[in-house]
């Protein structure tokens, strides 16, 4: 093992970086899920020629070498992921923002008439909708794509083993 | 293979810690706590390797790349964990309600400011990024540092306010 291989994860990431801008902004008309996906894939790709070219026997050793590479690549984006998302979504990131621009601060009515629950339940309502992960009909929400259902189901039960509940405002169990 | 099973067993070492020291006290700051526990646990890693195994300077620096790629992923993910998405909590809710379906008004009748944004302005003071000064809410330098980042970012990829 070199320092060349230890360097391919991190070589993947900004080829992540890069290819989701470059899509983003000039091939896939401003879709910024899709954007993500495009960039992880061609990380992967590198991450795969890097891998490659990085070969060295004998083959049990690499391969291993090869899914430390993948898991510290995959945990890299998806820290890049969450970056992007925390700044399309986070409430607390919004909250900075308002006070950002705000200069000499505002008082708890003013950051509420710049963005308040009903914003945050409507653009959530939105984009949940806009990618199918709900489905309205006659008025009334269903469950479209499940994928999102058991990311929620997922984050509940690590809720329960490290905070030993299912909401922030339960009372705490054990 | 040694990357893999150090840096795995040194990650599960550390998460068990992790659970044990939050069943017997939360606390106050999570996010401190996290870094420090997880810190700690890779410098008593160092030494326990060197003590034990024979590894070159090559294979250290992969076997903390893993460490530390697991416990970012981790942070991140934790924030998650620590605070109820709005998301996430109106996909449980449609789920809930299964073959009725919720209807349109339900939602904004549960899920108010109490719940959506005060408890957040709130962790902002407590976290050190936003001040309080009497009834007034004021960024300071700290909380400038960590979102500059995001604003550089969403500038650049003309993207709007998000939330």
């Amino acid at each position: 093992m070199d320092y060349f291989n230890i360097s391919i994860p991190l070589i993947a990431i900004t080829g992540n970086i890069t290819a989701q801008i470059f899509s983003y902004k000039y091939l896939l008309g401003r879709k910024l899920l899709r954007s993500e996906y495009f960039g992880f894939l061609w990380g992967v790709m590198i991450l795969a020629v890097g891998e490659i070219f990085a070969y060295e026997g004998p083959a049990a050793e690499a391969l291993a070498l090869a899914c430390a590479n993948l898991t510290i690549y995959a945990c890299l984006a998806y820290c890049y992921f969450n970056f992007i998302n925390m700044g399309e979504t986070a409430r607390r990131i919004r909250l900075l923002r308002e006070l950002y621009d705000s200069g000499p601060g505002l008082n708890k009515e003013e950051i509420l008439s710049r963005y308040n629950a009903e914003e945050v339940v409507g653009l959530r309502m939105r984009r949940l909708l806009n990618n199918h992960q709900i489905i309205s009909r006659g008025g009334r929400y269903y469950v479209g794509s499940p994928v999102m259902l058991f990311i929620a189901k997922g984050i509940v039960l690590m809720k329960l083993a490290v905070l030993g509940k299912k909401s922030e405002f339960d009372v705490q169990h054990g | 293979m040694s990357v893999l099973i150090s840096g795995s067993l040194l990650f599960a070492v550390a998460f068990l810690l992790h659970l044990a020291l939050w069943r017997m006290h939360y606390p106050r700051n999570p996010i401190k706590t996290l870094v420090l526990l997880f810190g700690t646990v890779a410098a008593a890693g160092i030494i326990f390797l060197s003590l034990f195994a024979s590894y070159t300077a090559v294979q250290y620096v992969h076997i903390f790349m893993f460490f530390f790629s697991l416990f970012f992923c981790y942070l991140i993910t934790y924030s998650a964990i620590e605070a109820d998405s709005p998301s996430l909590v109106i996909i449980l809710e449609v789920a809930r309600c299964g073959k009725e379906g919720l209807a349109v008004g339900q939602l904004k009748e549960s899920l108010g400011n109490d719940l959506l944004i005060e408890p957040r302005l709130k962790e902002l003071v407590e976290s050190g990024l936003v001040d309080l000064k009497g009834s007034t809410y004021k960024i300071n330098g700290k909380g400038r540092a960590f979102f500059t980042p995001f604003i550089i970012y969403r500038k650049f990829l003309g993207l709007g306010k998000g939330g």
